[in-house]
């Protein structure tokens, strides 16, 4: 009888330490999952937020890119892209710059003073310069929330027309399918 | 009594293979999706790696072979021009010279990006610029 007893505590014991042995692999299950989405998550934010900045400023350089129109300018100890636009014979200025932990972006008569926290902000950034490296090249660098450093030069097509060169051509990028 | 334990240990059993079976799927998944990220940062890197040289290129007053050679890119053997960008990324650029019609100079290319575990280039970059005969 003493031993029917034993014998069956072992089994409880034995289907207990089953039981254990599922929720703990259970809970590892979840923890994997959850670093993994996370890591998944951190490289798909970071290079979001590399690609949307770079990719905004450049548009941005390309659409308002006519013989002279592009420049950096530093206002007030401020590094600033300028974008020059004409309307109705008043010249307005885009200026896109580094404050206060934010890419500012704004648009404003060419005569109107600089306030730089008058800006709207286009996206929170640890740092970003933005340099003229040539006449006809600009450079933006930037640092993001996690500490990635990324760079891109943009060549202004009106200064290089103007000057006598050719332009080239960057079209067709052909990507390997993943 | 031993009826009922043998079948309860016999169902905790079945889920449990089925439990192990689960987390094998699962994390091959989770490490799929994280090699896709990881494919996508590649990419991306590797899209604006290769435009950010093409800009310069383009803005460069020499012509982009020229261009290129004074900034490190190693000539090999084929007349391929390459470039290793930190330890994943290695970049060529092949041209072609043709004559202009007004004596400029046509450099027909493409800048490619290979990374290190695939034979086939990660994307390539159609960079062509005519160059007007005095700017040479």
């Amino acid at each position: 009888m003493r031993q029917r007893t034993q014998h069956n505590s072992i089994g409880g014991l034995f289907m207990f330490g089953l039981l254990g042995l599922f929720a703990l692999l259970s809970l590892a299950l979840v923890v994997i999952g959850t670093q993994a989405y996370q890591n998944v998550v951190h490289i798909s934010d970071s290079n979001n937020q590399a690609q949307s900045v770079l990719s905004y400023v450049a548009n941005k350089v390309r659409f308002g890119d006519t013989a002279g129109a592009a420049s950096v300018d530093r206002i007030d100890g401020v590094p600033v892209l300028i974008l020059e636009q004409a309307f109705d014979d008043e010249l307005f200025e885009t200026r896109i710059y580094f404050f206060e932990g934010g890419l500012m972006e704004q648009f404003v008569p060419a005569e109107d003073e600089f306030f730089p926290e008058d800006g709207e902000l286009l996206v929170h950034l640890s740092a970003c310069a933005i340099t003229q490296e040539a006449d006809n090249l600009i450079k933006i660098t930037l640092t993001l929330d996690n500490g990635e450093t990324c760079a891109m030069h943009i060549a202004l097509r009106s200064d290089t027309l103007s000057s006598g060169r050719e332009g080239g051509s960057l079209c067709g990028v052909n990507i390997q399918p993943c | 009594m031993r009826s009922k334990h043998s079948t309860l240990l016999t169902e905790i059993i079945i889920a449990l293979l089925f439990f192990s079976l689960s987390s094998i799927i699962m994390v091959q998944l989770f490490a799929a999706g994280y090699e896709k990220s990881l494919d996508s940062k590649l990419s991306s890197q590797a899209l604006y790696c290769a435009q950010d040289w093409a800009e310069q290129a383009i803005a460069a007053p020499l012509s982009p072979p020229d261009f290129f050679k004074s900034n490190g890119w190693v000539e090999t053997e084929d007349g391929v021009l390459s470039y290793q960008h930190g330890d994943t990324l290695t970049l060529e650029y092949t041209f072609q010279l043709s004559q202009g019609n007004g004596g400029g100079v046509l450099y027909t290319g493409s800048l490619s990006l290979q990374a290190p575990r695939d034979d086939a280039p990660l994307l390539t970059l159609p960079l062509t610029q005519y160059r007007r005969e005095g700017d040479l």
